[in-house]
């Protein structure tokens, strides 16, 4: 276990140069923010829904650490051309990777950089933080409020 | 000096890799307070006061004694120590049972943003359900509490002043409580000293510094989790209602109503936390045998090297007094964010604190939102300053030779 098995190279240039990162011009569909009090990581998702229920447009926002950054920049580019239902696959297997609870799968492309957070218990939630703001989003939607 | 051979989990061959840099959070134990709990369990364990068999009695006086012990550490009388779970629990029993009862609307609560959560919520809610109302000591350029500052922020509407007398942010020098407290009393208000972060790390005689009530924790002075103390004043704390209701802490109950035993007793009802109690006063004569004015030099020593060395490296940050602190150093890195810091420093083995150590409003004050904090304490040495000062620079130049 060494410190490049967490901060792969993609997961600093993210954190460095993040993309996707501002408040998301025109209609927002879905949003939600989440905080992790006991870091005081923030982070908040925007996303439009297209025709057919397809992720047009995807922005975060949010101060946080290197992990949890990466993380919603990745993300917010992965989303993109996905549908809701997609988007929750995808959530499910990112956060089953993070947690150590299932391996790496194809469909998480460029999120399997954060395989190696599962061996870092205390830092599981700053990789899940933006997913997690996803997912209430996402419930907040589909429970039409 | 070098402690670390009293230290069990130092010494292990995991420990020995260990620069563990963390005391403000909590204190490592010494064998004295590990075998202390020992042979408490297995030769005195019973509950205290209720049995009339030698085995309870034995208790009971390991109890008391401990209560002696803690008392003697702070110079205060016995009667004065009230055991409690720790720092918390005591500043909420005063703001619940001394101040709902003595505030009224106008009165003021003088406290700082730069206080730990635990000394400043209860204040929030003490003064909102009394009316009453908070007032901030303003704090220097380098976002500290001074003592001129809190003299000159009591006015004749301040009925308690509540302040740390160490900040566990910014390990600044410790506050002179005497002066607070006659400038406190001069107006007829009560002082609460937070000593979670000054009562472990120097020498505190409570009546020379003429507090109303002192609040600490045990397992931040190298005694078990789960025990600390609540000083009091013995005039405040014959004043002062009970804040646990229940067995041991009656004189007599009848159905509709009771009456209650002296202080101490009248603030631990139920079964205490014996054996905690009795570990807290190993751990107070652990740290007498050490000389407390040797631990504050010593620990002075420390922080005030580790936060020079630190602001040598460039594009660190470090927070606090320019001049003179106690063993706890908070810094940022440029561009790195705390918990990458203390990731990056727990893979060389060093135990650091990355967040807002309970101090949201001074990280705010601060214009951060975390830290990495560095703390001390006896049985740290400067080697483990080189430790933190090459780790930080490696840090440094893993997160930014990548990616730029
Ligand atoms: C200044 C200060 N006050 C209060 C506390 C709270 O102590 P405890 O959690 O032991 O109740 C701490 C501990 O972190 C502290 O550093």
């Amino acid at each position: 276990m060494s410190l490049t098995d967490l901060y792969r190279e993609i997961i600093l240039e993210h954190a460095r140069h993040p993309h996707h990162k501002g408040p998301l011009d025109g209609p927002v569909t879905l949003q939600a923010g989440l905080d992790n009090p006991t870091c005081g990581d923030e982070v908040i998702i925007q996303v439009r829904l297209g025709p057919g229920g397809i992720v047009e447009a995807a922005k975060f926002d949010g101060v946080g650490c290197s992990i949890s950054m990466a993380a919603a920049s990745i993300m917010s580019e992965m989303l993109i051309g996905r549908t809701v239902a997609q988007v929750k696959e995808l959530t499910d297997s990112y956060t089953a990777m993070v947690s150590g609870q299932k391996p790496p799968t194809d469909d998480l492309e460029d999120l399997v950089a954060f395989a190696g957070v599962a061996q870092f218990p205390m830092r599981v939630k700053c990789a899940a933080l933006p997913f997690h703001a996803l997912q209430k989003g996402i419930s907040r939607y589909e429970g039409g409020s | 000096m070098d402690l670390r051979q009293d230290f069990p989990l130092l010494v292990t061959p995991e420990g020995k890799q260990l620069t563990y840099l963390d005391s403000a959070a909590t204190a490592q134990k010494p064998e004295l307070v590990l075998q202390t709990l020992d042979h408490y369990y297995r030769h005195d364990n019973a509950n205290v006061y209720r049995g009339v068999y030698s085995l309870a009695a034995r208790a009971t006086a390991a109890f008391e004694q401990a209560r002696e012990k803690v008392a003697s550490f702070i110079h205060a009388e016995p009667d004065e120590v009230i055991f409690t779970s720790g720092t918390t629990e005591s500043v909420n029993a005063v703001a619940w049972a001394w101040a709902r009862a003595e505030l009224k609307p106008g009165d003021e609560i003088l406290t700082s943003e730069a206080e730990h959560h635990s000394n400043l919520v209860p204040w929030q809610e003490a003064a909102r359900a009394t009316g009453a109302k908070l007032t901030f000591v303003p704090l220097d350029e380098d976002k500290l509490v001074t003592t001129e500052a809190v003299l000159a922020a009591i006015t004749p509407r301040t009925k308690i002043v509540a302040l740390a007398q160490v900040s566990n942010v910014l390990g600044n020098l410790p506050l002179n409580v005497a002066a607070i407290s006659d400038a406190a009393h001069r107006v007829g208000a009560v002082v609460i000293v937070d000593g979670a972060q000054s009562v472990p790390h120097m020498p505190i005689d409570v009546h020379a510094m003429g507090a109303d009530f002192v609040a600490f924790s045990g397992h931040k002075m190298m005694g078990p989790t789960g025990i600390g103390v609540l000083y009091g004043r013995r005039q405040m704390l014959a004043v002062m209602a009970p804040f646990h209701f229940g067995g041991e802490m009656i004189s007599h109950v009848d159905a509709e109503s009771s009456t209650y035993k002296d202080a101490p007793q009248k603030f631990e009802g139920g079964t205490p936390p014996i054996a905690q109690a009795i570990g807290l006063g190993a751990a107070c004569d652990y740290l007498e045998r050490l000389d407390m004015s040797e631990v504050m030099a010593h620990d002075r020593t420390l922080g005030e090297q580790a936060a020079s060395r630190l602001r040598r490296v460039p594009g660190v940050t470090v927070y606090g007094p320019s001049e003179g602190r106690m063993g706890v150093v908070s810094f940022n890195l440029e561009d790195v964010h705390p918990h990458d810091v203390a990731t990056a420093l727990d893979q060389q083995g060093i135990c650091v604190r990355a967040g807002h150590h309970c101090c949201q409003p001074l990280m705010r004050q601060l214009g951060v939102a975390a830290t990495v904090r560095a703390s001390f304490y006896a049985y740290n040495t400067e080697a483990d300053i080189d430790k933190l000062a090459a780790g930080v620079m490696s840090t440094m130049e893993f997160f930014h030779h990548v990616a730029h």
